[in-house]
């Protein structure tokens, strides 16, 4: 009896390794054929039967990325933006979050429902008249027009008030007896406090900020401010003669490597940040 | 004549204390201020002259036209309008299995105690999730290649016929809804197993104890307890899914023929290919609307309780 049991979980337990094992063959295979594709000779990528497995790996490619296409300056400027996009809406969060979370203000609570009312407002709507402001303003094609529009973000106001909201109030009444400006405090006590504990946003808009596809489409004209996505995209429909599609692998993985730097080295912060996020929700 | 005075003053102090306390926390309104300044340009302002200009002829250079509501009837009349709300609304339902059920499935199987490398487990699934749309589309093109694609490869393997997974009407949609499967899979199932990870154990046992078998435990606690998981999931992939841009737009190019374009696409085309930014605008509008109230039919559905 104890028996049988034992064997019905055994098998259980294969059964379910197996399923969930081949989910992950679905899920992380693709990676693995963009990095070997990377590494193929002329025309392999689209030989058949495919090869699985490469023998000679040909490192070339990756040099050629840079020799025959603008993906550095696509790196670049996707390096620029994020980084500047990314920090910069995360202050603008924190310091909101920081007013909504211990002031007491005339007007604050309507403030705070508007804000929170801004966030059912869908991104097509504004994406015209946006791009008319960009224009009437002559930011067409410039680095202002990728950023600025993006930094005020309702939802990260709202997590940083979160987070705020478990400050002790002593923290701060302590730091103001020994004279500290308003600003001090924010700078010196709030954000070290809230800065790890707000590193799965961060992350969270870096991956959007890194990836973002339709408004550098259409603020963005020239190749010197193409951003990664753009660079990528230009190579891929107009494929340069005499380079072998391999190349287009390498610029690929080059490209989704910084994600997976940050992904794989802040993965704790940044999983339980989305099921915090959906919880509260 | 004395209590009216007596209530001015009081009118008078009660304002002049607003001010008062609107002097002293000056520094809040500051640090609210870059929030509501960039809302005021870039999305209030959007907002109101975007609802302007779908009243008008607009190519963006030469003057406005006063045009009415005939956009809007336009809109209604556009037989391509019609196909790409038609298109997005298959897309989502067909979506329907692989966000919300099967994201499901693994995270139950992923919270099981019999369960090793958990993490591991999930850092595979959610792998996807962190790659851009253009890195997507570039290896799904060549996966769904008619000819030299390995999928094709693979189902020749055991005797079907090559699939045109992008040159056919049907499978090109299907070859849309698998790719946005391997992509955001992971994000849902994330969001079920912090669900299921909050369910506290006591119910579970309490449960067995009640005698109560694998499947009872499944419907009647963890089921009922997943609701707003549930819900949360479903808003974020109509969302997505409404907004379905740049897969189709990479992969398919909304083809062939008309058989994949989405409503956003056809939108950026108005109004970033062809200029009728009226007609474009108008067609924010409407998706608008409809997002609005898909999301409040759901929570209606869904928040029961709350």
């Amino acid at each position: 009896m104890f028996q049988s049991h034992k064997r019905l979980l055994l098998f259980e337990s294969i059964v379910l390794h197996a399923v969930l094992f081949m989910g992950l063959v679905i899920s992380v295979f693709p990676f693995y054929w963009m990095i070997i594709s990377s590494l193929k000779g002329r025309g392999e990528v689209f030989v058949l039967p495919p090869r699985w497995w490469v023998t000679d790996p040909i490192f070339r490619n990756y040099l050629t990325v840079f020799e025959k296409t603008n993906f550095a300056t696509g790196f670049l400027n996707s390096c620029f933006v994020t980084f500047v996009k990314t920090f910069t809406a995360l202050f603008f969060s924190a310091m909101a979050g920081f007013a909504f979370a211990k002031y007491e203000f005339p007007g604050k609570n309507g403030l705070f429902l508007f804000l929170l009312g801004t966030m059912m407002i869908p991104g097509v709507v504004t994406l015209i008249p946006t791009f008319m402001v960009i224009v009437r303003i002559g930011w067409v094609d410039t680095y202002q027009a990728l950023i600025v529009p993006g930094l005020a973000s309702a939802f990260g106001t709202f997590l940083m008030r979160q987070y705020m909201l478990t400050i002790p109030d002593e923290l701060l009444d302590a730091g103001r007896i020994d004279g500290a400006s308003e600003f001090r405090l924010f700078f010196q006590i709030i954000l070290p406090i809230v800065l790890p504990a707000a590193a799965s946003l961060a992350i969270y808009a870096f991956f959007g900020n890194w990836n973002e596809l339709f408004w550098p489409i259409i603020v963005i004209r020239t190749k010197p401010k193409f951003t990664l996505p753009l660079s990528l995209m230009l190579l891929r429909s107009r494929f340069p003669l005499n380079v072998d599609y391999s190349v287009l692998f390498a610029a690929s993985f080059m490209a989704t490597l910084p994600t997976l730097i940050v992904f794989f080295t802040l993965q704790r912060y940044f999983i339980s940040g989305i099921a915090t996020g959906a919880i509260k929700a | 004549m004395a209590v009216e005075q007596a209530q001015l003053r009081r009118e008078k102090s009660k304002v002049m204390h607003t001010l008062e306390q609107m002097r002293k926390n000056w520094v809040a309104y500051l640090f609210i201020s870059p929030f509501y300044i960039l809302f005021a340009v870039f999305g209030l302002f959007s907002l109101l002259f975007s609802f302007y200009v779908s009243f008008h002829r607009w190519d963006g250079l030469t003057p406005m036209r006063w045009w009415g509501v005939k956009n809007y009837i336009d809109l209604f009349r556009d037989d391509v309008f019609l196909i790409s709300i038609k298109n997005t609304f298959i897309l989502l339902l067909w979506d329907i299995p692989f966000k919300v059920f099967t994201p499901l499935v693994l995270a139950t199987l992923l919270n099981s105690h019999l369960t090793k490398l958990k993490g591991f487990f999930r850092t595979g699934y959610y792998l996807p999730e962190v790659t851009s749309a253009v890195v997507v589309a570039i290896v799904f093109s060549f996966f769904f290649n008619k000819n030299t694609g390995i999928i094709n490869y693979l189902l020749g393997k055991i005797g079907i016929a090559p699939i045109g997974w992008l040159e056919d009407r049907f499978w090109a949609k299907v070859s849309l809804v698998l790719l946005s499967a391997w992509w955001s899979q992971g994000y849902h199932m994330v969001v079920y197993l912090a669900g299921l990870q909050s369910i506290p154990e006591e119910l579970i046992e309490a449960a067995i104890v009640d005698g109560a078998n694998r499947f009872q435990i499944f419907t009647r606690i963890t089921l009922p307890l997943l609701r707003p998981m549930i819900i949360f999931s479903a808003v974020i992939a109509t969302n997505a899914g409404i907004q379905r841009f740049a897969e189709p737009y990479l992969l398919t190019g909304g083809g062939p023929g008309y058989a994949t374009l989405t409503m956003l696409q056809y939108l950026f085309g108005k109004a970033f290919e062809s200029f009728r930014l009226g007609y474009a605008s108008a067609m924010g509008y409407v998706l608008f609307v409809m997002i609005f109230l898909l999301s409040l039919v759901q929570l209606k559905l869904g928040g029961g309780r709350r």
